[in-house]
């Protein structure tokens, strides 16, 4: 199957005009990621997100010199967008791919030359609505840290407490 | 520069995109005097607020009856997400510590900037996103922080 013909399977694509999704794939062409091989690396500079169009990947965040496994990333979704908001930033994790892959690396510049496109507006829904979700699963690990039964004595005197206090403000 | 111009200089926004964004905040700014409650736990956020001046302190509990702690917001700073978003309720509650002011993002606006085909539509959700991302940034590195250093 064609990047074309799998991009226009994707529900996130379904009310984009083919010739933007046409133009997408000559701006950034897709790209093939062999099992086992590493899309980024933790640390690394942020440059583009990438879009899985096909197979599975498998996000590894790396603790105490120890990898754990983040989160699975499967077709139609979107990983490594800090690159997006924060590019050159370092990378919170390791991307590898789980199968064989194909993936379409999206940088700020992509965005920039999207504005006004119905593909744009398609990108920015998707990541609102999966942000959101985040914002909530985030908030209740912060809440336990902050006003659990372990908090803040755990976290008080390294300024660790406030900060997080003043994040789950924002989003009070 | 205005608040929301340094807001989104903070977050990364492009400069172009300020002028949409202040057409946007159609509301005009709310004073709030120090000491006034702008809004209480397990309320539903009606809207996307900028808080252009001053400072406000949050109060956070686990549980209703539960103890309570205490955190300081400044300004520019934008408030309600992602509650505004996924309609869920406040998580605390908040009173001016200052006299503040404060500029709303109605909820139909907030709808229609995430169905919009327009510049400032596009704009919007740019903002939100730039927002929500800059959050989650900073909440991913300060519990990974935490959990590698809290007593075992």
């Amino acid at each position: 199957m064609t990047a074309l013909a799998l991009a226009r399977r994707l529900p996130l694509f379904a009310e984009v005009p083919a010739h933007e999704l046409e133009g997408l794939l000559g701006r950034c062409p897709p790209r093939t990621w062999a099992k086992g091989e590493v899309v980024f690396r933790q640390g690394a500079a942020a440059d583009a997100a990438q879009l899985l169009l096909s197979g599975r990947m498998k996000a590894w965040a790396e603790e105490g010199g120890r990898e754990q496994p983040v989160s699975d990333v499967f077709p139609g979704e979107l990983v490594g967008e800090a690159a997006l908001f924060a590019p050159g930033a370092p990378r919170t994790a390791t991307l590898r791919a789980w199968e064989d892959s194909l993936a379409l690396p999206i940088g700020p510049p992509t965005l920039l030359a999207l504005r006004g496109t119905a593909l744009l507006a398609a990108l920015q829904r998707h990541m609102i609505g999966v942000s959101a979700r985040r914002l909530r699963t985030t908030e209740h690990a912060l809440r336990r840290n902050v006003v659990g039964p372990a908090a803040p004595a755990a976290a008080e005197g390294q300024g660790l407490w406030q900060r997080m206090g003043e994040l789950l403000g924002r989003w009070s | 520069m205005s608040a929301l111009a340094a807001l989104c200089a903070r977050l990364g926004v492009a400069p172009d995109r300020v002028p949409l964004l202040e057409a946007a905040f159609t509301s005009p700014p709310t004073q709030r005097a120090a000491g006034e409650e702008l809004w209480a736990a397990g309320q539903r956020a009606p809207a996307v607020e900028l808080l252009e001046v001053g400072q406000i302190t949050l109060e956070l509990r686990a549980e209703p009856t539960g103890p309570a702690v205490r955190h300081t917001l400044r300004a520019p700073a934008l408030l309600g997400l992602p509650s505004a978003v996924d309609g869920g309720a406040r998580g605390g509650t908040a009173q001016a510590a200052q006299p503040c002011a404060l500029r709303a993002l109605p909820a139909a606006t907030l709808e229609s900037a995430l169905q919009g085909a327009d510049p400032t539509s596009e704009a919007l959700r740019e903002l939100l996103l730039a927002a929500m991302w800059s959050d989650l940034r900073e909440a991913t590195l300060l519990l990974r922080e935490h959990l590698r250093t809290r007593p075992a």
